[in-house]
C-alpha cells in the first residue's frame, strides 16, 4: 500500500466509523438508560435512508437527511410505545425485548421492501461535497470526508447534551442509578421516551447522511446493525466516550480490511473483536465512564 | 405435566408417517431441526443464563460441512459427517465461545449476532462455498452400518426423529450430571465457584461447544432435508427462530421440540398465504414478546427471594 492509498483508507475508514457512532450511540444510551437491547436500529438505519433517497431532486440534500432524521425518531417512538405497552414484562427482561425488537425490525424491513420495492436505491451527493478533494497533494473523496464531518459535528452536540445540559444530567444520573434519580422526583417515563427519541433520531441521520454512500438496500438493516453492536460491545455497553473510541477502530478495520483481503474482510472485524475482548472483556474504557 | 409430555411426544412422533402426507412429514422433519437449534439455546440460557443470538453460525457450519461432504469431500456416511460436523463447529465455536462466555448476558447476545453475520457475509462472498448461490446438488448419504435408505422421505423423518431424540436425551442426561450441576451454580454465583476452586471459565466453553455441536447436527440434518445450503442458514431469522421458540416452550426441554414442530406448520402457513410473510413472523415475535407465554415461560430461574428493586421501579413507572 503507497502512503497515498493508506491516507484514503484512513479517510474512509474514520468517517465511517464516525457514521457508525452516530447508530451506536443510540444503541448504547438506551441501553444506558433503560437497560432496554433495541435491535430495530438496523432497520430503522435502512427505513430512514429509504426516505432519504425519495428527495433525490437537485438541492434538496438538506430536506432529505431531515427527512430521515424525521424517520427514525418517529420509528423508534414507535418502538417504545411498543414496548411500553408491557413495560412490567418488556422492561425487566432483555430475552422478551430482543424478541419485540427484532420483530419490528422484520416488519419495519419489510415495510421498507413493499414501499421501495426492494431495489438499491442513492441519494445524489449534494453540490458542495461532491467529487474529489485534493488535500496535501492527496486525493479525497469530497463527500466521505463531508459525511465524517458532519458525523463528527452530530457526536460533538450529542457530547454537549450529554455533559452541559440538565436533560444530559438527568440520563447521565438515570444511568448510574436510576433509584435515585426517581427519587429525587424525575420521572423516568418520559426521560426514556426522549431518549428513544433520540436515538432514533441519531439513526436517522445516520441513515441520512450516509445514503450517498452507502445507499439503501435490503440486508442492509444487519450489516450496519453488527458493525454498530461491535462498537456496543467494545466500548462496553452504555459508554458513550468507549463507543466514540471504539467506532474509529471499527471504521478503520473495516475500511483496512475490505482493501487489502476484499473476500476474507470479516477475519479483520472478527480478529479485532476476539483481541479486544481477550484483552478487556469490559470493553475499552473499562469500568470509567 | 412434563412426565405426560415425553411419552406423548415419543407417540406422535412415531405416529406422524401414519397420518400426515409426504409434504407435511417433511415440514415435521424441517421443525426438528429448528428444535435442534431451540435445544442447543435452550441449554446456555436456562442452565447459565446465557442469551445466544448467533447459534445460525453452528447451524450453517453443520448444514455446509453436510453440503460439502456430498458435493465435494465424496463422504458417503451420515455418521461421520456428522461426526464431521461437530468437530468443524467446534473448531469455529472455539474463538467466539473463549470471548462470549467471559461477558455479560447483553455483551453475549451482541457478540455471538455479530459472529453469526460476520460468518454469514464471509460466505455470500466466498466462492469455495458457493457464495451467494450457495451449495447446490446436495445429495442424502448413505447411512454407513445400517442398511436404510435415507432418500425415502419417511425413512429419513425418522432418522432425523431418532436423532434428535438422541440429542434430547443427551442434554437432558447433562443437566441432571453434576457437569450440568456446576454450570447451574456457576449461574447462581460465579464468584463463589470460583472460589470453590473451580475453573469456571473452561466450564463456560465447554457448555458453549456441547450447545454449538448440537445446532450443528440441526444444521446437518436441515441441508439434507431440504438438499441445499444458502448463507441464510448462518443468518439472523435461524437464530431468533430458535430463541423464540425457547421462549414460547419455557422451562420444558420436550416443548421446545414441539413448539419448533408447531412453529414450522405456522410459517409454511404464512408464506403460503402472502409474500409477506416475514412481516407476519415478525409481528409473531411482537406478539409472544408481549403477550405471556406457556405459563410464566419466561422465569428462566426459580423466583428470586429478594425482588429487583430496580426492575420494580421500572414497573411500577408505566
Amino acid at each position: 500500500m503507497s502512503p497515498a492509498q493508506i491516507a484514503l483508507q484512513l479517510a474512509i475508514g474514520l468517517s465511517f466509523g464516525l457514521l457508525l457512532f452516530l447508530l451506536a450511540s443510540g444503541f448504547t444510551l438506551t441501553f444506558g438508560l433503560a437497560r432496554f437491547v433495541n435491535l430495530t436500529h438496523g432497520s430503522v438505519f435502512l427505513v430512514s435512508a429509504y426516505v432519504a433517497t425519495s428527495f433525490s431532486g437537485r438541492g434538496s440534500y438538506g430536506v432529505a437527511v431531515l427527512a430521515a432524521g424525521a424517520t427514525g425518531l418517529l420509528l423508534s417512538v414507535v418502538v417504545y410505545s411498543l414496548a411500553r405497552l408491557r413495560w412490567s414484562r418488556v422492561g425487566s427482561d432483555e430475552l422478551v425485548q430482543v424478541l419485540l425488537t427484532f420483530g419490528v425490525l422484520l416488519v419495519f424491513a419489510e415495510g421498507g421492501r413493499v414501499l421501495w420495492e426492494g431495489l438499491p436505491r442513492s441519494l445524489p451527493e449534494p453540490g458542495f461535497a461532491s467529487g474529489s478533494w485534493q488535500i496535501a497533494g492527496l486525493t479525497f473523496p469530497g463527500y466521505r470526508l463531508f459525511m465524517g464531518a458532519a458525523a463528527l459535528a452530530i457526536a460533538a452536540a450529542l457530547w454537549w447534551l450529554q455533559e452541559r445540559t440538565r436533560f444530559g444530567a438527568m440520563v447521565r444520573a438515570g444511568v448510574d442509578d436510576r433509584e435515585m434519580l426517581e427519587a429525587v422526583g424525575i420521572s423516568a417515563g418520559p426521560l426514556f421516551l426522549a431518549v428513544f427519541a433520540l436515538s432514533g433520531l441519531l439513526a436517522g441521520l445516520a441513515g441520512g447522511i450516509g445514503a450517498p454512500v452507502l445507499g439503501a438496500s435490503m440486508g442492509q438493516e444487519y450489516t450496519v446493525l453488527v458493525l454498530a453492536f461491535v462498537i456496543v460491545v467494545l466500548g462496553g455497553p452504555g459508554n458513550l466516550k468507549g463507543a466514540f473510541l471504539a467506532s474509529l477502530v471499527v471504521g478503520l478495520a473495516d475500511a483496512f480490511g475490505k482493501a487489502l483481503m476484499p473476500t476474507f474482510a470479516e477475519f479483520t472485524m472478527m480478529g479485532l473483536v476476539v483481541l479486544v475482548l481477550a484483552w478487556r472483556p469490559q470493553g475499552i474504557m473499562g469500568g470509567a465512564r | 405435566m412434563s412426565r405426560l409430555l415425553v411419552p406423548a411426544a415419543v407417540v406422535a412422533g412415531i405416529g406422524a408417517p401414519f397420518v400426515l402426507d409426504v409434504f407435511q412429514i417433511g415440514l415435521v422433519t424441517r421443525g426438528l431441526t429448528w428444535g435442534l437449534v431451540a435445544l442447543s439455546i435452550w441449554f446456555l440460557l436456562r442452565l447459565l443464563d446465557q442469551p445466544s443470538f448467533g447459534h445460525a453460525a453452528f447451524f450453517g457450519t453443520g448444514a455446509y460441512v453436510a453440503g460439502l461432504s456430498v458435493t465435494r469431500w465424496q463422504q458417503d456416511n451420515v455418521f461421520v459427517i456428522l461426526a464431521l460436523a461437530v468437530l468443524v463447529t467446534a473448531v469455529v465455536a472455539l474463538p467466539i465461545a473463549l470471548i462470549a462466555s467471559r461477558l455479560d448476558s447483553i455483551g453475549f447476545l451482541l457478540v455471538t449476532l455479530a459472529f453469526a453475520e460476520m460468518l454469514r457475509s464471509l460466505a455470500l462472498r466466498w466462492r469455495v462455498l458457493g457464495g451467494s448461490d450457495g451449495l447446490v446438488g446436495v445429495t442424502r448419504p448413505g447411512a454407513g452400518p445400517f442398511g436404510i435408505d435415507l432418500t425415502d422421505p419417511v425413512t429419513y423423518f425418522y432418522f432425523a426423529l431418532v436423532v434428535t431424540a438422541a440429542c434430547v436425551t443427551g442434554l437432558w442426561l447433562v443437566r441432571r450430571s453434576s457437569f450440568g450441576g456446576v454450570l447451574v451454580a456457576i449461574r447462581e454465583s460465579e464468584s463463589r465457584m470460583r472460589a470453590l476452586g473451580y475453573h469456571v471459565g473452561a466450564y463456560k466453553v465447554a457448555a458453549f461447544l456441547l450447545s454449538a455441536a448440537v445446532a450443528a447436527v440441526g444444521g446437518v440434518l436441515n441441508a439434507y432435508l431440504v438438499r441445499f445450503v444458502s448463507p441464510d442458514d448462518l443468518g439472523p431469522l435461524v437464530s431468533a427462530r430458535g430463541l423464540v421458540i425457547v421462549v414460547v416452550a419455557g422451562g420444558l426441554l420436550t416443548a421446545t421440540v414441539l413448539v419448533a414442530v408447531l412453529l414450522t406448520f405456522g410459517e409454511d402457513l404464512a408464506s403460503s398465504h402472502t409474500e409477506h410473510w416475514l412481516a407476519v413472523m415478525g409481528a409473531l415475535y411482537v406478539a409472544v414478546a408481549l403477550l405471556e407465554g406457556i405459563r410464566g415461560s419466561l422465569a428462566r430461574r426459580p423466583s428470586a427471594p429478594v425482588p429487583d428493586p430496580v426492575q420494580r421501579v421500572a414497573g411500577e413507572a408505566s
